[in-house]
């Protein structure tokens, strides 16, 4: 769902930047303050303590000091060498109420990370003649797409897996609390967007929306005409073996195998609470996904060393354009990020209340993921969990 | 959910001015287009798979094999009739007697490639018996205060009701459980397309028709009706209409092998006896059991087993799902004899038939591709269910059907 943090400084530039500021404000007070439940929290010299037997690596030092340093009740990585070999990493508490431990390899909601799935599919069904990418949204779903300055015959399937379609955000209007419990039709969620005018012209600047992925979802079942969690079981998660990830069903809250419990504050300035169970419907083909650091290191190695999309359609993912100051780009659902020891490294990222994840896979190779089981709000845990997947490729 | 040619009775019955509008999408005198082209669509899937007609058994091989060991129960002859004379390959019963004691029954071969027995209580998929839990959510809510009767479907679901004569502003929920709401039927425009549709296509494809008649003019049966019913619980509960359905309903009567399938859920969970169809009157019987059953979403997904809807509508008469003022509203009927048959009525997602021993009888019934299912219970507590695995496209077949539930009640 949300790429807060890396929007951060583009949203501020936004014509409805008023929204997105308040939220982004509010999502930076989330971590003022550790709060009432710093009694349930164990002290963090204990979390590195804990580690301190497993001599711990530079990876092992970053998770540390996200739990110690910026309040993370957990973090997880899984880390795939140079060497091949894969190494995965906990810290801090998998439950605050209990203490218990964060268990290896855990489940967790990776949020927006689902773009790069939804993008997959959309690829393949490109390279099977199906969806053509400067198709206008309007061939797949006529009239669907109309609003104040929002017209589908005018917006490209590209534009909408780029985020330059200058379609306005639905997940703004979504209060936090809304989101944990309520189940939204994928509808329901376009309805919300096409309340608000268009926040530029299709191509004019790129702008993350999440009404851009709900729509190629919405496009994959038309051109289908198979739900899109099947659509993404069949065509990425059975075909590459990943064994822990999987699309909730409609109104399924739970998380199905183990899993760290998730934090979340809301309103921003109140208590860490638990946000494990949520329905994530409101993420839908923008955010829906629940999967593991080893898994997410296994779909991208695997985008990246073409197994899942032909060459030209890889080509397009790839095909970048900037975002921000910070050297990231942006493909189709895909993220290119520069790395501290030289080249990039290509994942996507993705917060959903609970969790945040981050990470990606190196041409040669290398992958990592990270996870904290809250999302991150000062500037300094933000660079925490960077520099934690920095150090793990680079190290 | 409901069989098109009584749609097509009902079409050809009213003759306003408006319906000479519908006139080119009505094709009058023919068949609803529809379900007919949805299964000729299925068909065409299916083509090259099938010599299913060698395989089938003759008809009078499987009665005699089941009635042979039956004696002369009534109920059992009824589903050898169904069998032996409809060409139905199964037939399926269970009935709660007079006595409190339940009895199941089946004729016929549970897979015609096969030849294997039927399940006994198997499952089947019951159509528009859905539609009886999905107005029982809706007045649960009623009586929850959440929602009221008597207002407008845009008090829900503003702005989303919208047509040609088509306004949500003047259409009430009631109107949506009694089918008085003029709302198109969008199963008769679903074309060729057997696929996955999310709700919102279903009722989009109805909006693109005009109205059939302003609110409250008169009865004429729309899917249409219940997926507005199934969009506002899902709006005003804020969850998945099939979870509120297990939570409300099938979990609190215990109705343990009834279940919503989930999206993309082609198959039946539990031992079932096969669907099938004919393409047309002298083609060979195709297998549909497993068939996206999207398309009847809060209208006709549910899979359940005789048993269980025996239960359900036991329950409801017995006043353990509804409050009394709520079941009361469920059981005021207007007259519904051109889709159900003689003598019947509908309330909210309620039908009522007189039964030739006297008295009624309460239920719904549910046509799908594959199954026809016909129930009826009875304020003493008697209850009834017979599933054929096959949609009945022939009146008399229909009345041998209710007729099989009737002679199971009065026995």
């Amino acid at each position: 769902m949300r790429a807060r943090t890396q929007q951060g400084p583009r949203s501020s530039t936004r014509q409805q930047g008023g929204r997105r500021r308040r939220t982004v404000s509010a999502a930076a007070a989330m971590a003022i303050g550790v709060m009432t439940l710093a009694a349930l929290t164990p002290p963090a010299s204990s979390a590195s303590a804990a580690v301190a037997t497993a001599r711990p690596d530079a990876v092992q030092q970053a998770l540390n000091t996200l739990v110690r340093d910026d309040g993370m009740p957990a973090a997880l990585a899984s880390v795939k060498g140079r060497d091949g070999r894969t190494r995965t990493y906990t810290a801090g508490v998998g439950d605050l109420a209990t203490g218990s431990k964060v268990p290896r390899g855990g489940q967790v909601r990776i949020g927006s990370n689902t773009k790069a799935f939804t993008a997959v599919v959309v690829l393949q069904l490109v390279g099977e003649g199906k969806i053509a990418l400067d198709a206008d949204i309007d061939t797949y779903l006529p009239g669907l797409v109309r609003g104040k300055g929002i017209d589908g015959r005018r917006i490209t399937v590209r534009q909408l897996l780029q985020h330059t379609s200058g379609l306005p955000e639905y997940g703004l209007h979504i209060d936090d609390d809304e989101l944990r419990h309520r189940y939204f039709e994928p509808r329901e969620l376009l309805d919300i967007a096409l309340r608000y005018k268009a926040d530029a012209a299709p191509g004019e600047k790129w702008g993350y929306s999440n009404t851009n992925y709900l729509l190629a979802g919405l496009i994959v079942q038309k051109i289908t005409g198979r739900p899109l969690a099947e659509e993404i079981d069949r065509r990425i998660i059975k075909r590459v073996g990943l064994r822990h990830t999987y699309f909730p069903t409609p109104g399924d809250k739970t998380i199905r195998e183990p899993h760290p419990q998730g934090y979340h504050r809301n309103p921003a300035d109140g208590p860490l609470r638990d946000f494990t169970e949520i329905d994530p419907s409101a993420g839908w083909a923008a955010g829906q996904l629940i999967s593991t650091d080893s898994d997410l290191n296994r779909f991208f190695g695997a985008l990246l060393a073409g197994r899942l999309l032909p060459a030209a359609q890889l080509a397009e993912m790839r095909t970048t354009v900037p975002v921000g100051d910070s050297g990231m780009r942006y493909g189709l659902g895909l993220t290119s990020r520069p790395l501290p020891c030289g080249g990039v490294y290509w994942g996507h990222g993705g917060d959903i209340p609970g969790y945040e994840t981050r990470g990606g896979v190196t041409e040669d190779g290398r992958a990592v993921n990270v996870t904290v089981t809250s999302i991150p709000t000062d500037e300094a845990a933000v660079q925490h969990v960077k520099d934690a997947v920095d150090r793990a490729l680079c190290g | 959910m409901r069989g098109q040619t009584r749609q097509t009775l009902r079409e050809s019955d009213h003759k306003p001015d408006r319906e000479q509008e519908h006139k080119p999408d009505h094709k009058p005198g023919r068949r609803p287009g529809t379900r007919r082209r949805a299964l000729s669509a299925v068909a065409a899937m299916a083509i090259g798979v099938m010599t299913l007609g060698a395989l089938t058994p003759p008809a009078s091989a499987a009665s005699a094999a089941t009635s042979a060991s039956a004696g002369r129960d009534a109920v059992r002859q009824s589903l050898n009739a169904l069998v032996r004379d409809d060409g139905m390959p199964a037939a399926l019963a269970s009935v709660k007697g007079r006595d409190g004691r339940t009895r199941t029954y089946t004729a016929g071969v549970g897979d015609l490639s096969t030849g294997s027995k039927v399940p006994v209580g198997g499952q089947v998929r019951i159509g528009s018996n859905t539609k009886a839990f999905t107005a029982v959510v809706v007045l649960q809510l009623v009586g929850e205060g959440k929602i009221a009767l008597g207002a407008d479907v845009d008090t829900y679901l503003p702005g989303l009701v919208r047509g040609k004569g088509i306004d949500g502003r003047r259409i009430t929920v009631r109107q949506l459980l009694q089918q008085t709401s003029g709302l198109p039927n969008y199963t008769n425009y679903l074309g060729d397309d057997v696929r996955y549709y999310t709700p919102r296509e279903l009722l989009a494809t109805a909006l693109r028709h005009p109205a059939d008649f302003a609110p409250g003019k008169k009865w004429a049966y729309s899917n249409t009706n219940y997926i507005v019913a199934g969009l506002i619980v899902q709006k005003v509960t804020g969850r998945p209409l099939a979870e509120e359905m297990d939570r409300r309903i099938i979990k609190r009567v215990g109705l343990r092998h009834t279940y919503f399938p989930a999206p993309g859920d082609a198959r039946i969970r539990e031992p079932h006896p096969h669907g099938y169809y004919r393409e047309s009157a002298d083609g060979p019987l195709r297998d549909i059991t497993e068939i996206d059953p999207s398309w009847g979403w809060a209208a006709g997904q549910l899979i359940s087993t005789d048993s269980d809807l025996n239960r359900f509508f036991g329950a409801l008469l017995a006043g353990r799902l509804l409050p009394p003022a709520q079941l009361a509203q469920m059981r005021s009927t207007v007259p519904a004899e051109a889709t159900f048959g003689p003598g019947a009525r509908y309330g909210l997602g309620l039908v009522s038939r007189p039964l030739p021993c006297g008295g009624l009888s309460w239920g719904h019934g549910g046509s799908f591709p594959g199954y026809e299912t016909r129930s009826g219970a009875t304020d003493d507590g008697r209850a009834a269910s017979v599933a054929v695995t096959m949609q009945l496209t022939d009146e008399a077949s229909r009345r041998n059907l209710e007729r099989a539930v009737d002679t199971a009640l009065c026995r």
